[in-house]
């Protein structure tokens, strides 16, 4: 009897810190596989800390703002982009192009940019943009 | 005893409503099938761009002196265009500043009566405008204070022009009351200003009652095509069709489920609302209809049912857009459905469809490729044979 209090308090406890970290763990795994299957980068062999999906060309409601906020950042060799074309971006931010679509069979599509933040080589922390998110990210990159 | 007199004006207020309103709680009907025989062919057609690029979203189509003319605002080129779809060449082109004064970002839809009238809805203004140019007349709208109706659409409703009443007729909806509330779909969906008078007449056609209790998330959507003294409506989670007699003031309900719809369209707990995420699975997994399309040509009515499916195959890969199932309805001029033409899947949007004298076009672009550098079309071409 006491286990199964026991269990069910730490079941409980687990389920409110996962959510309350915000990580969705679908979401997680779901760009693991697709660096590894479709980009061969593995988070666990790279440097990267931040990693952003942008929605070019799949949502109409996206305005660009990821691209402007990344556009004002230099010197960032820990990021990561994932566009479905080209972007004029920063040279040193790594910018890795999915004319196929592909992160659409990946689960990565989206009415919104994805955000991504890495933390000894796993994901720790994960959020869709939206405009109120903008000037938390250039908070959390100018504070590097 | 107050408890019952509360109860009593309650039940006295919500009689008087739904009588006021003329609305009735939501039914589905069922479609009316006619047996026709009908010829399908098709084949493409494109239009010389010489070494120009296209992308288009807005674009209006007209028969004008004896051709078929397509105007569309080229995002590429930022300019207002006009093809004629008979000679399959570009016949005009200007900047949308130039032609209409605004930017093309706060143009919400515009209509090609004639090369002297083309009238444009945006944010705050109504434009009318002649090819050349020559601004002719403007009405500002939607610039009242804190006003809560604002003139623009939901869905593909565009701005539209009935000759005979010399009405401009123009999508309306409520922006204060959001679109998980009965009061959102409570709310008059299309008026009517008459530009000499500036005379406004408010239709009393509201949104499908489906609505009414359930929310939808990104497929709340009102669709309307105007047809002589006629505006038909459709709502992407409602099989029915709503035909309105704006003379007589008559609403309509007719049935038009497609044969193919399996699955229900599940609404969704309104504390979602703002879960773009969960919204957009619920638009990818869910069967919903498109919006009507008539050809005057045949007397035909056309719209697309896009197919529910799981948000995973059998690989594990997500589904994706292109994946959805789609069938394009035909219903002759009653509404009864003569038939269902599956439409191929990969490569091809039925966003926009275009109804020709030559028949119906579906440009040859995808919602991953839009950018295209011919103008061409998928032409389907129907033919009733009795």
């Amino acid at each position: 009897m006491r286990g199964i209090v026991f269990f069910t308090v730490i079941g409980f406890f687990l389920l409110f810190a996962c959510k309350k970290s915000g990580l969705d763990t679908e979401m997680c795994e779901n760009l693991e596989k697709y660096l590894k299957e479709v980009q061969n980068i593995s988070l666990f062999d790279s440097n990267y800390d931040y990693v952003i999906v942008l929605q070019d060309g799949f949502c109409n409601n996206c305005n660009g703002s990821s691209k402007l906020v990344l556009q004002q950042l230099s010197d960032l060799s820990n990021i990561l982009v994932i566009s479905s074309k080209r972007v004029n971006l920063n040279k040193s931010i790594k910018l890795c192009t999915d004319k196929k679509y592909l992160i659409e069979q990946y689960g990565l599509r989206s009415a919104s940019d994805l955000f991504y933040q890495i933390d000894k080589n796993r994901i720790v922390y994960f959020s869709y943009i939206n405009n109120l998110q903008y000037d938390k990210l250039i908070r959390k990159f100018a504070n590097q | 005893m107050k408890a019952n007199i509360i109860l009593l004006f309650t039940l006295i207020v919500s009689f008087f409503n739904s009588c006021m309103s003329g609305y009735k709680k939501y039914s589905e009907e069922k479609a009316n099938y006619t047996k026709c025989h009908i010829h399908l062919s098709y084949d493409t057609l494109t239009v010389n761009l010489k070494n120009d690029s296209i992308i288009f979203s807005k674009y209006a189509y007209q028969k004008v002196s004896g051709g078929d003319y397509l105007l569309c605002i080229n995002e590429y080129s930022n300019c207002f265009e006009l093809f004629n779809l008979s000679t399959k060449q570009k016949i005009y082109e200007k900047g949308v500043k130039e032609l209409s004064g605004i930017n093309k970002d706060v143009i919400f839809s515009f209509s090609l009566v004639n090369f002297d009238s083309i009238f444009i809805l945006s944010n705050n203004l109504i434009i009318l405008v002649d090819t050349a140019g020559d601004i002719i007349q403007k009405i500002p709208i939607n610039d009242q204070p804190g006003y809560k109706y604002k003139i623009a659409p939901t869905g593909n409703f565009p701005i539209s022009f009935d000759p005979v009443k010399q009405e401009i007729l123009l999508p309306r909806y409520c922006t204060s009351c959001g679109s998980w509330k009965n009061t959102f779909y409570n709310t008059e969906i299309e008026l009517g200003i008459i530009p000499k008078t500036k005379f406004i007449t408010v239709y009393p056609v509201l949104f499908s009652r489906k609505y009414i209790n359930n929310y939808y998330g990104f497929l709340f959507k009102a669709n309307r095509v105007m047809v002589g003294n006629y505006s038909i409506y459709t709502f992407p989670v409602d099989p029915n069709i709503y035909r309105f007699n704006r003379v007589s003031g008559k609403l309509e309900q007719l049935g038009g489920v497609s044969g193919f719809q399996k699955n229900k369209i599940i609404s969704l707990p309104a504390h979602v609302k703002s879960k773009s995420d969960i919204k957009f699975r619920h638009l990818l997994t869910s069967p919903f209809y498109g919006e009507i399309i008539y050809d005057k040509y045949n007397k035909l009515f056309y719209r697309v049912y896009y197919a529910g499916q799981k948000l995973k195959g059998n690989d594990g890969k997500y589904h994706t857009w292109a994946d959805k199932k789609k069938h394009l309805m035909v219903f002759n001029i009653d509404f009864k459905l003569l038939t269902e033409i599956k439409l191929p899947n990969n490569d091809f949007d039925p966003g926009i469809c275009i109804p020709t004298k030559n028949g119906l076009l579906f440009p040859l672009t995808t919602y991953k490729n839009k950018v295209i550098y011919s103008l061409s079309f998928y032409r389907y071409h129907i033919e009733l044979q009795k």
